[in-house]
């Protein structure tokens, strides 16, 4: 028995150490690493970074319980907590450097807003919504390292139509249009202390496979970088009876060759990231390089080394071609590393830029520190299809705007009338104005949408240090579902990841896109001078109320006249100011407060009333109307 | 009241005023005259500097160094012209221009109808009868790296139409050449628009409303397809060669406005870094800097600018973004035969460093000043070095007010010919004699003066003779566009009707007081005194709010109008005095203005005939274009001149012809007071 005691205890624990491990395995996780190379044709060229973290968990389980994220592997335990915490159902953050041009580089492949852009569904369960956002935002603030602890409610909103749930939203994941908060930041700075939190979440961080490339000295060298971290809940299979958690994590930059090469557009990895792929991560169930070679026919370039697989979508009649890099098959052995590299032959040529159908341009119209307006011109250049789109204007509360003065129109003049407008007002200091719009823009048309505001006047400590540079105003959203998709940049994805999305046969393609950031004035009090103004209001107050407190605490009595004259020095100082022209001869004015002083003339105070005599004078000429009113 | 101030001191002094009050205006009147021309004189004066630090100018390594392409550019572009002729802004080579360097390159046509009474009308006369302009700006936009586009620098010239003159090709390849090598570099932290304008103002207006979408119905244009943020400040360039000896750097825009200090502090600086010469209104600043020929030369320097400022006409395309709060100048680039030249590539740098000190900054420009003269272009006198000569000048007519509202009350019989000293012995005599008695007669003596104000004169009798020199300003200011309109009918050329619309109206209210006298108003002496109460109050508020607008049309028009109007009285020598008041009339003023204009540029002397014929000329050209400019461009002078200032002249004008009455109720008024 003493022999088979160890035993016994040895097997146990190795039954309850298989258990475990059972459950751990049992919540499957899968990583995927995928790149997507675009160069445009107005030169510049665009790689998207897409990192996919699919985790078999039910963290929706528990129907009123709390659901709980634990024994992480793949999945980063820092996102894990923080959703647990405030039981998030779907998140999205973007912190984007830079505005993406639609008329010149089609639509990105993720849309963001510039700046730091945050939208969260919040369980069904959660109770109190604006504490669950104010700790989402605090949490991700310090795992970000960005501003996010800024949003309060003066900048979060609950738009109603533009931003459903991304990922699974029925049954145990259905949820209440009130549990959505949006809400930016567009004057949110991007650079390497977001990047380096962000790219810790990665299962190989980047000491290899593709997040290897992120030099931040390069990333932020850029026209646009963007970073993204989303969050869904997904079917884990196509029955869709249990649900799997995804995070895409996305980065995407815009370079600009032409800039800097003498006008061409050659690109490699080497030059643009600072070093090239040395393999794939380990972890990763996929490690791919797509590069869209498809307008290789038109501007010629060589493309090196050779892909692996090269691959042909169509999209209803729009061909595309990539050229595809299978890191788990490339021959990391004998070449050295994986650089791609771009070489045209020829400069680029710069032709008039032929626009996505759908774009939208926004701006800020008028002038004055006192109303002002804005515009956004909506453009549908399909020649026959109508486009139905959501239009979402989300406006700080110093911006009053006038619904009044909402007007729908196309540049003919044509009125369109909206299908539905949902109008949130906003209160001081309190929350912003949104508004969302349902409207149908007619074919090969641009559609004016236009509304005033009035600029409020801030108390004197809510402008900022720089108070002469403006105001941010958040860029508005478009959001749609498009017919055709032969000018997407990557269609979006049903599934996860990149693949999903590139070589798919759907017919609807969800678009959004977010418009400029603006840039407006409001009325500033002249800061520099602070001093003066001090120095003069308090000048003018000192003057009033000294004057004032003089008139209404001084009293005027009868003195005696005899002792009066005696008074020497006084009497002679009322004359040379000259009380009066009479001073010379008889009267004098006394205070009694300079008269407790001298205690040999305070009984005259006390006896002023038996002494009107024909002696005795007064001066103060609002005294002497007094004592005639008395007379009479 | 009496509770903050004394009112027997504030007596005192009006009856200070009172006793010394010619004296005294003269007295103020020098004072604030010299005092202000003394602010030319280096002592007197401050040397400009930088408020805003973040500007940093000069701190970075210039590397502007593509001047080969703006040479070949604008030899290119002359080649075009040459061909063409008087044709068109070759719209679509200066896109292909722009989109070559991978700039965001859009168009913007425009029509603007010159000078336009009103929309209805043009519709239904048919728009033969006026100017019709088309032009088509083309800007292209360089979109700064990792920016959303909120903020955006402009650098704008104007292409030339004018015959026999280089259309501003020079600017035009300079524009280019920065523009490639801009664009090669990723330090921008806001856009840079480049634009070149059609039709110098009238393109820059149409562009610039456009951008603002702050349409006027007078102006058609197609939409901006593409924009940038707001925009901070702005640059225009004209060159008239490739080799330019100096920059002339302009700076008074619509209606007054100046950019701000700063950034005229950062273009003299920088260009001083290049060695290249900046002069203001084409004049020198003197070395030495002090003197009798300095303070002669900063004098003129200063006159110059005021002049233009006056005029509330932009001299330059810059003058338009002023409205919009953008903060402009232009930079004129001028050969001078004998002196040495720059090329484009010291040109060059110095945009591309006020370009990147413009980058710098972080804020609006919002630190140094708006309002100042500038005597050379490293002094400046700021505004409360200026306001209190300009306070002394109009204090003339505040003694003047105080005067006259003192003594109108007065039962004097013939005060205008007895001058005042006997008003004033009169009451002082009054005044002792009361002194020695008891002191409440005097009160009452004081108030019976006080009380007898407004009940002899006929406050009444102002409403017609003011609402009369009203109307005369309405007509004047309606005129123009009315007798565009008539003139068409009778066939006479717009121009000419525009003139006689803008002049005619003044020679005819020349007449009005020939209308006035022949009513039954009763004017007493004392009417004639509060009357002319009312004209110096009335002047004294529209000269002070006119200066606070545009200062220096407030200066020139008190210089000229206050020892005028406040000399005015009905009566003897009425011939000067007519001869004197025509000469501070609207009109003569101009005249005045322009004359000394020509005096201080002109270099040549052609004689008395030739020069007074150039005089009228220019009188003619500026009275046009201050009436066209104020459809087009919206410049209130002629509307300010017209509503305002001309009514008031025509009241003082009507009180020299002011014939005095002798009505029954002064007698009265000498019994009663007897």
């Amino acid at each position: 028995m003493a022999e088979r005691g160890p035993t016994l205890l040895f097997s146990v624990f190795f039954c309850l150490l298989c258990y475990v491990f059972h459950t751990v395995a049992s919540t499957k996780d899968e990583y995927s690493e995928e790149l997507l190379i675009i160069p445009f044709r107005s030169g510049q060229v665009y790689s998207h970074f897409e990192f996919t973290t699919l985790w078999d968990v039910d963290f929706a389980q528990g129907g009123g319980g709390r659901y709980k994220l634990q024994h992480f592997r793949l999945f980063p335990r820092a996102l894990g907590q923080v959703m647990t915490e405030y039981r998030v159902q779907e998140m999205h953050l973007t912190l984007t450097q830079g505005m993406w041009q639609q008329d010149k580089w089609g639509y990105p492949v993720t849309s963001a807003a510039p700046g730091a852009e945050l939208w969260a569904w919040f369980q069904q369960e959660v109770d109190d919504v604006d504490q669950a956002w104010f700790g989402l935002t605090n949490a991700l603030s310090g795992l970000f390292c960005a501003s996010l602890n800024f949003i309060d409610s003066t900048s979060t909103a609950t738009p109603h139509l533009s931003f459903r749930p991304q990922g699974l939203a029925e049954g145990l994941f259905s949820t209440k249009p009130s549990h959505l908060q949006y809400a930016t930041l567009p004057r949110e700075n991007v650079c390497t202390e977001n990047l380096t939190p962000w790219k810790k979440l990665l299962p190989c961080s980047t000491r290899t496979g593709l997040a290897a490339l992120f030099h931040a000295g390069q990333l932020y060298n850029t026209q646009y970088s963007s970073l993204g971290v989303h969050l869904r809940p997904v079917c884990r299979n196509d029955s869709c009876r249990d649900a799997s958690l995804e995070l895409r994590q996305v980065l995407s930059t815009v370079a600009d060759p032409p800039a800097t090469l003498n006008g061409k557009q050659d690109w490699s990895m080497k030059r643009y990231f600072s070093r090239s792929l040395s393999g794939p991560c380990p972890m990763a169930v996929t490690s791919r390089v797509y590069v869209d070679v498809t307008t290789n026919q038109t501007s010629s370039f060589t493309l090196k080394p050779e892909p692996t697989e090269l691959k042909l979508t169509n999209y209803q009649g729009y061909n595309r071609k990539l050229a595809v890099y299978d890191l788990w098959s490339f021959p990391f052995h004998k070449e050295h590393g994986l650089n791609v590299d771009m070489k045209w032959k020829k400069e680029v040529s710069y032709k008039e830029l032929f626009p996505p159908r759908l774009y939208v341009h926004r701006f800020v119209t008028g002038y004055g520190q006192e109303h002002g307006g804005i515009m956004s011109l909506l453009y549908n250049r399909h020649p026959y299809l109508e486009q139905q789109i959501i239009y979402m204007e989300l406006l700080p509360w110093f911006t009053r705007m006038y619904l009044h003065t909402l007007k729908v129109e196309t540049t003919e003049g044509n009125l369109v009338q909206p299908l539905l407008t949902r109008y949130t007002p906003g209160r001081d200091r309190q929350n912003p104005y949104l508004l969302e719009i349902v409207l149908t823009l007619p074919p090969d048309s641009t559609t004016r949408i236009s509304f005033s505001f009035e600029r409020a006047f801030l108390k004197w400590t809510e402008y900022p240090p720089d108070a002469n540079h403006g105001f941010y105003i958040s860029s508005a959203v478009l959001t749609t579902i498009l017919r055709q998709a032969d000018n997407f940049t990557v269609p979006p994805h049903m599934g996860s990841g990149l693949q999903s999305g590139l070589f798919h046969s759907s017919t609807e393609f969800p678009l959004r896109l977010h418009t400029e950031t603006l840039l407006i004035s409001l009325p500033t009090p002249d800061f520099s001078m602070p001093y003066n103004v001090i120095c003069l209001t308090c000048t003018v107050i000192a003057i009033a109320f000294g004057s004032l407190h003089n008139l209404t605490t001084r009293r005027f009595q009868y003195t005696d006249l005899k002792k009066a004259n005696s008074g020497g020095m006084r009497a002679w100082l009322a004359q040379l100011f000259g009380r009066g022209k009479h001073a010379t001869s008889e009267d004098k004015l006394r205070e009694p407060g300079k008269e407790s002083e001298d205690p040999g003339e305070e009984s005259e105070t006390s006896e002023e009333n038996d002494y009107i005599g024909e002696q005795r004078e007064l001066v103060t000429p609002r005294v002497r109307a007094e004592s005639d009113k008395k007379d009479r | 009241m009496g509770l903050l101030s004394d009112p027997k001191s504030r007596e005192r002094f009006s009856r200070i005023a009172a006793k010394y009050n010619s004296p005294l205006c003269v007295l103020a009147y020098v004072v604030g005259v010299v005092w202000f021309l003394a602010l030319a004189y280096k002592p007197f004066n401050h040397r400009t500097y930088f408020s805003e630090n973040a500007l940093l100018p000069g701190l970075v390594e210039g590397k502007f160094r593509t001047e080969n392409v703006a040479t070949r550019i604008s030899q290119a572009m002359k080649d075009i012209k040459d061909v063409s002729k008087d044709g068109p802004m070759p719209v679509a080579w200066i896109v292909n221009q722009f989109r070559g360097l991978g700039l965001d390159t859009y168009t913007q046509e425009y029509i603007q109808t010159i000078p336009v009474p009103s929309a209805r009308q043009s519709e239904e006369q048919g728009k033969e009868m006026f100017v019709q302009l088309n032009g088509t700006n083309v800007y292209a936009i360089l979109r700064a790296p990792r920016t959303a586009s909120t903020e955006a620098i402009v650098l704008s010239a104007p292409y030339k139409h004018y015959l026999n003159m280089d259309h501003n090709n020079h600017a035009f390849g300079l524009m280019i050449a920065l523009a490639s090598h801009f664009r090669k570099s990723s330090y921008w932290s806001k856009d840079i628009i480049f634009l070149l304008v059609d039709y110098d103002e009238i393109g820059m207006e149409a562009w610039l409303q456009e951008y603002h979408y702050t349409k006027s119905p007078l102006l058609k244009s197609s939409p901006l397809h593409g924009r940038s943020g707001s925009i901070q400040a702005a640059i225009n360039l004209e060159l008239h060669s490739d080799q330019v000896s100096h920059f002339n750097v302009k700076l008074e825009g619509l209606n007054g406005l100046l950019p701000n200090l700063d950034l005229v502090n950062l273009v003299v600086q920088l260009c001083g870094r290049e060695r290249i010469t900046v002069k203001l209104h084409q004049q020198r600043d003197t070395f030495p800097s002090e003197g009798w020929p300095a303070f002669q030369q900063n004098l003129k320097t200063m006159s110059l600018m005021m002049l233009h400022q006056a005029t509330g006409m932009p001299n330059g395309l810059h003058g338009l973004f002023l409205r919009y709060h953008i903060e402009a100048v232009t930079l004129e680039g001028v050969l001078e035969p004998g002196r040495s030249t720059t090329g484009f590539y010291r040109m060059g740098r110095v945009l591309e460093g006020v370009f990147r000190s413009l980058n710098n900054l972080l804020e609006r420009f919002h630190q140094s000043f708006f309002f100042y003269l500038l005597p050379a272009s490293d002094r400046y006198v700021s505004i409360g070095m200026y306001m209190p000569p300009f306070g002394l000048i109009l204090l003339v007519t505040a003694l003047k007010i105080s005067f006259w509202a003192v003594y109108i009350g007065t039962p004097d019989p013939d005060p205008w010919d007895g001058e005042e000293n006997v008003v004033i012995e009169h009451i002082h005599s009054k005044k002792t004699g009361d002194g020695q008695g008891d002191n409440t007669d005097s009160k009452r003596g004081v108030t019976k003066i006080r009380t007898q104000n407004y009940s002899d004169g006929d406050v009444w009798s102002l409403v017609p003779v003011v609402s009369c020199c009203q109307v005369a300003g309405f007509i004047a200011s309606i005129s123009p566009m009315v007798m565009t309109g008539l003139g068409h009918l009778f066939g006479t050329r717009p121009y000419q009707a525009l003139i006689t619309g803008a002049t005619g109206m003044f020679f005819a209210s020349l007449f009005m007081p020939k209308c006035i006298t022949r009513n039954r108003l009763a004017c007493t002496v004392n009417t004639l005194r509060l009357w002319k109460c009312a004209a110096l109050v009335l002047q004294a508020i529209i000269l002070a709010a006119t200066a606070a607008a545009n200062f220096s049309l407030g200066m020139l028009l008190a210089v000229t109008m206050v020892p005028v109007c406040a000399m005015v009285r009905p009566g003897k020598l009425r011939f000067l005095q007519a001869v004197l008041m025509l000469l501070v009339s609207p009109l003569g003023l101009l005249v005045i203005y322009t004359g000394l204009y020509l005096l201080l540029t002109e270099t040549e002397y052609h004689g008395v005939v030739p020069s007074a014929m150039h005089l009228c000329t220019v009188v003619y050209y500026n009275i046009l274009s201050g009436v066209i400019h104020g459809y087009v461009l919206g410049t209130w002078q002629y509307t300010l001149l017209a509503l305002a200032v001309f009514p008031n002249w025509l009241f003082f004008w009507c009180i020299v012809f002011k014939k005095r009455d002798v009505p029954v109720v002064e007698n009265k008024e000498e019994k009663k007071t007897s």
